[in-house]
């Protein structure tokens, strides 16, 4: 069943269920874009993250999440921004064909919006990638069976102001523990994926801030 | 000469009944007893006459009594370490705290501490309970923290049917009465005032610690009730709460001092099949959340001029606390966490008295020693089931506040340096030696196994933690510490805060290789 979705019958059915926030999302500005790189290792289709480096700067410094970075003047779309970075920071080309659609956006802070794009980047050997220290410490993949696992599935309910606002998922026993925004898209890619299989959990009235 | 007019005087002085008794020194000894000469010569090696038989413990460096655990039909498991003695300590301990008041309002755990051991469907009032307990010799108390709620009752163990029904009949059936709730808001008002007014500002820390470390989520709640919740808390937000967190499944009734056998029996009788007063229904919401650190800065700007509670003034402190990830409990590199935490030791800079006095640990020896104007750095390490926090207490004169914070991040980088193996060799004997004279006494034994049991449904027995504790090495230390410092930094303030170093300053300094923090060009300092 896993298999199917890195099959030319999978990537149709998801390029049509994207198409139309992918035509919507795509030009529009944004602070951000992230790729969601769904490659297959040794055969198993998986999703592919990167633990930043802890020594830039800023909120995110350390923790893990998919290639991508700040919007460009030279890139021509969101797409061209997460194709961009994921060169720099992986030394992974992914030719813009690969590009499956544009997922929800998220926002990082209040006016920061992420965009997250989908690419199916196809067979992949991890030791083949060049990632820029500076940028980014670890390269890693978890399988698909492995996040649609019950056991590693969790969530985490936040407060604000002395009440509860959301929940946010979290998906754990990988070699790190991925939560926050990456959590949420890895979220919309199993639910995109594996539509049956997947029990989503993000709830609450407001999007998280991050 | 001198020595025959030694013989004289002292004859002279003694001519009455000493100088008597002295010459009786020479013959072969027979003692009299002072009472006459009604028992003579009685020696040592067999029983006196007309005393009962004593019964000894034996020790022969074999831990005899193992911890045996049952898990009953409806969930709850029972624990019980068997121990010499007269006395035993049973407890309830249920998986309830701060922690899942998520969808609930904050202070719900506050308020069932303060009132447990209330009264009951059988008990009338607390002194009632406390009557029945003095019968047996017993005394109770009730501990909630973060993730662990423990009722306690230490009495004697012929007492132990009683105590069981007592604390089946205090967990599950209270009454909570809108009088005993109006005191216990009393209580907690009380409580919160005296947290704000004690010159110790350690419990303050910790919660502003836990709440920068984990923002606004599970160990980050609050765990004192905040003053707008006293007033809206009643009997039917508590048994809401209740209902879905006292359930069998989450509770584990542990004792230390009793037969296992017995102890099963009287849970069979009290607290399998029993309906609580809340009703019967199933648990519906039980918040499962992962802990999730975030990192982050809490401050709290005070006057700290004039803490003093008494005559004598005490000096105007800044405390700060910087916190790192650490691991839960649960995982393999809590040992090495907790040998570090010991490595660096440290305390009040009163308990430093200098060089020789044999403070060995790191805080003591670069920190407090060296700088003679840090009045206090302490390390704690809390851990969790999911997660833990590293942290270290600092606090000195508001004007040296910086210098402070660059001394606690250089010390967070050191520890990801060469350990000495002398100074490693210290820490894991003074662990080890701290968990075996702490589990010397009973209750800390009860909660030993209460604990364990509760999160792992199995007990490691006190030499195979030391046996973990002797395989540290020092690259275990330098794995866990880099691990460590990768994450981002809670930071915790209290007091005049002018100085302090902004956040990604702090962040800066513990990424770096020598924990300084980055320069800054100030015309005045």
């Amino acid at each position: 069943m896993l298999s199917d979705c890195l099959s030319a019958e999978g990537e149709r059915r998801c390029r049509r269920l994207l198409a139309g926030a992918t035509a919507r999302l795509r030009a529009r500005p944004a602070a951000a874009a992230v790729l969601v790189p769904l490659c297959s290792v040794r055969g198993v289709p998986a999703l592919l993250y990167t633990l930043r480096s802890s020594r830039l700067a800023g909120r995110h410094k350390g923790d893990v999440s998919f290639p991508g970075g700040k919007r460009d003047p030279t890139d021509r779309d969101v797409v061209q921004t997460a194709l961009r970075e994921t060169r720099e920071e992986l030394g992974l080309v992914v030719p813009e064909e690969h590009v499956w659609g544009v997922l929800r956006p998220l926002q990082d802070q209040p006016k920061a919006s992420v965009v997250p794009v989908l690419a199916g980047v196809g067979p992949l050997d991890l030791q083949s990638l060049r990632p820029n220290p500076e940028e980014v410490d670890e390269v890693f993949a978890l399988p698909l069976a492995h996040l649609l696992q019950a056991q590693n599935q969790g969530y985490t309910h936040f407060c604000h102001g002395g009440h509860f606002r959301y929940t946010l998922p979290v998906f754990l026993h990988g070699p790190h523990r991925i939560w926050g925004l990456t959590a949420v898209i890895t979220e919309f890619a199993l639910q995109l994926l594996a539509p049956g299989t997947y029990q989503p959990c993000l709830a609450g009235p407001e999007l998280p801030k991050g | 000469m001198a020595a025959m007019v030694l013989a004289a005087t002292r004859l002279l002085r003694g001519s009455s009944s000493w100088g008597r008794s002295r010459l009786r020194f020479g013959t072969p000894a027979y003692r009299r007893f002072s009472s006459g000469g009604a028992y003579p010569n009685i020696p040592l090696s067999s029983p006196l006459p007309g005393v009962p038989k004593p019964v000894f413990a034996t020790v022969d460096g074999q831990e005899k009594f193992e911890t045996k655990i049952t898990t009953l039909d409806n969930g709850l498991r029972v624990a019980s370490q068997n121990k010499f003695g007269q006395f035993c300590t049973v407890g309830i301990l249920i998986n309830s705290g701060s922690r899942y008041e998520a969808k609930y309002l904050s202070g719900i755990a506050h308020f069932l501490e303060k009132l447990a051991f209330s009264s009951t469907d059988r008990f009338g009032s607390k002194d009632e309970i406390l009557l029945t307990l003095e019968k047996h010799g017993g005394i109770c108390d009730c501990q909630t923290s973060r993730d662990t709620t423990m009722y306690a009752v230490s009495a004697d163990s012929k007492g132990l049917e009683t105590v069981v029904g007592l604390l089946a009949d205090v967990v599950l059936h209270p009454q909570l009465t809108d009088e005993e709730i109006e005191m216990t808001r009393m209580a907690v008002q009380f409580e919160l005032e005296d947290l704000n007014m004690r010159p110790d500002p350690e419990p303050l820390l910790t919660e502003m610690i836990h709440e920068a470390a984990y923002r606004e989520n599970t160990v980050g709640l609050h765990r004192f009730c905040p003053t707008e919740n006293i007033a809206k808390i009643n009997r039917e937000v508590l048994y809401s709460y209740l209902r879905n967190y006292y359930t069998p499944d989450r509770m584990v009734l542990a004792g230390v001092g009793v037969e296992h056998e017995r102890l099963v029996e009287c849970a069979r009788k009290h607290l399998l099949g029993a309906h609580p007063a809340w009703g019967s229904e199933a648990a519906v919401q039980v918040d499962r959340s992962v802990a999730q650190y975030t990192g982050g800065i809490a401050k709290l700007e005070r006057d700290m001029s004039n803490v003093s509670l008494g005559p004598a003034p005490f000096p105007e402190l800044t405390h700060i606390m910087i916190g790192l990830e650490s691991c839960s409990f649960l995982e393999a590199d809590f040992i090495p966490f907790a040998v570090l935490n010991m490595m660096m030791g440290g305390g009040g800079s009163f308990s430093a008295g200098g060089p020789g006095k044999g403070m060995f640990t790191r805080l003591y020896l670069n920190v407090l020693n060296r700088h003679h104007w840090m009045y206090n750095a302490t390390s704690y390490h809390h851990s969790y089931e999911d997660t833990g926090l590293l942290c270290i207490h600092a606090s000195a004169d508001p004007r040296q506040v910086r210098e402070m914070v660059e001394i606690i991040t250089r010390e967070f980088v050191l520890t990801a340096g060469t350990v000495d193996v002398v100074e490693l060799e210290r820490a894991k004997t003074q662990l080890m030696s701290m968990l075996m004279m702490n589990l010397e006494a009973r209750p800390v034994i009860f909660e030993d196994v209460g604990r364990q049991v509760l999160a792992t449904r199995s007990r490691k027995l006190p030499h195979e933690l030391c046996a973990l504790i002797r395989d540290v090495k020092p690259e275990d230390i330098k794995r866990v510490a880099s691990k460590m410092l990768r994450g981002k930094p809670a930071v915790a303030a209290l007091g005049d805060l002018t100085d302090l170093p902004t956040y990604e300053h702090v962040q800066a300094a513990l990424s770096s290789k020598d924990g300084r923090l980055p320069r800054m060009y100030r015309l005045f300092r």
